[in-house]
């Protein structure tokens, strides 16, 4: 996940050029790692933080599709806004980072208590 | 962060809305010089009759968002909407043409009623409209990214 996380980040240094080209990569890049979502539920059974992040999981999950099914209906050549589409894969974009970002502080916390002496 | 996605909508309610500005004035200097309709008579210049969007309820992102501070209501913040697209009916111009396939018996031919010069400027307005609308849907992926780089480190 961190390796698709940097790649993710170096697709996303050039969003002010090509902001639908990158979102539309980061999707792609996304799209193994969404089996995360269900499987991180999966193993939900405890704390509350884990439970909100599989739900923002979930949100990203959602944002996603919203924005794969935009770009899907723009490339049909159906009637729909341009700008739509560049806003729910902005959307999109913003939530994996938001998630990106969770999930580092959990990693983060776990380590921190791996780390602790017994 | 269910407030700025709101916003987003709220941004995306204006550029839909100066997007259909722009096709009808795009459809009034197309226009400018057509002197046959379906009806009858020229060509009237269409204008866009705009309204703020009355509360409804937008797609939350999460569930787990930040509950919005009350005091002011969420709803009076939808944006905005094209109430319809109206006929201007007043005449156009009526030029001495006799020749022209469109001409009365007096040899008068109506011209649409569209000034492409009002068109420009409210293309022009449109435009600028469109932009401001991005550069707040800037502002606010701007926002959002700043905050998620709190305790980034």
């Amino acid at each position: 996940m961190s390796k698709e996380y940097e790649k993710n980040e170096g697709v996303m240094d050039v969003e002010r050029i090509s902001s639908l080209l990158g979102s539309l990569r980061s999707q792609q890049t996304l799209s193994p790692g969404q089996p995360e979502g269900p499987r991180s539920r999966d193993a939900t059974g405890g704390s509350s933080s884990e439970s909100a992040f599989v739900q923002v999981l979930d949100g990203l999950t959602k944002a996603q599709e919203d924005a794969d099914r935009a770009i899907e209906l723009l490339v049909k050549g159906e009637p729909v806004d341009l700008h739509q589409v560049m806003i729910s894969a902005e959307t999109a974009d913003i939530a994996f980072r938001l998630a990106v970002q969770l999930r580092n502080k959990l990693v983060r916390a776990y380590e921190e208590i791996m780390r602790m002496q017994v | 962060m269910e407030n700025l996605l709101r916003v987003l909508q709220v941004a995306a309610s204006g550029l839909s809305t100066q997007r259909m500005r722009l096709n009808v004035v795009a459809n009034n200097i197309a226009n400018a010089n057509t002197t046959r309709t379906e009806g009858e008579g020229a060509y009237r210049r269409r204008q866009v009759v705009v309204r703020a969007k009355e509360g409804t309820s937008l797609p939350r992102l999460f569930d787990v968002g930040i509950v919005g501070g009350e005091g002011m209501p969420e709803s009076s913040l939808s944006g905005v909407e094209v109430a319809r697209i109206v006929v201007d009916d007043r005449p156009g111009p009526r030029v001495y043409e006799p020749d022209h396939p469109d001409a009365d018996e007096e040899g008068y031919v109506e011209y649409p009623n569209v000034d492409v010069v009002t068109e420009m400027t409210d293309m022009l307005s449109a435009t600028r409209s469109y932009q401001a609308n991005v550069t707040v849907i800037d502002a606010i992926k701007q926002t959002l990214l700043k905050a998620l780089e709190i305790g980034r480190s």
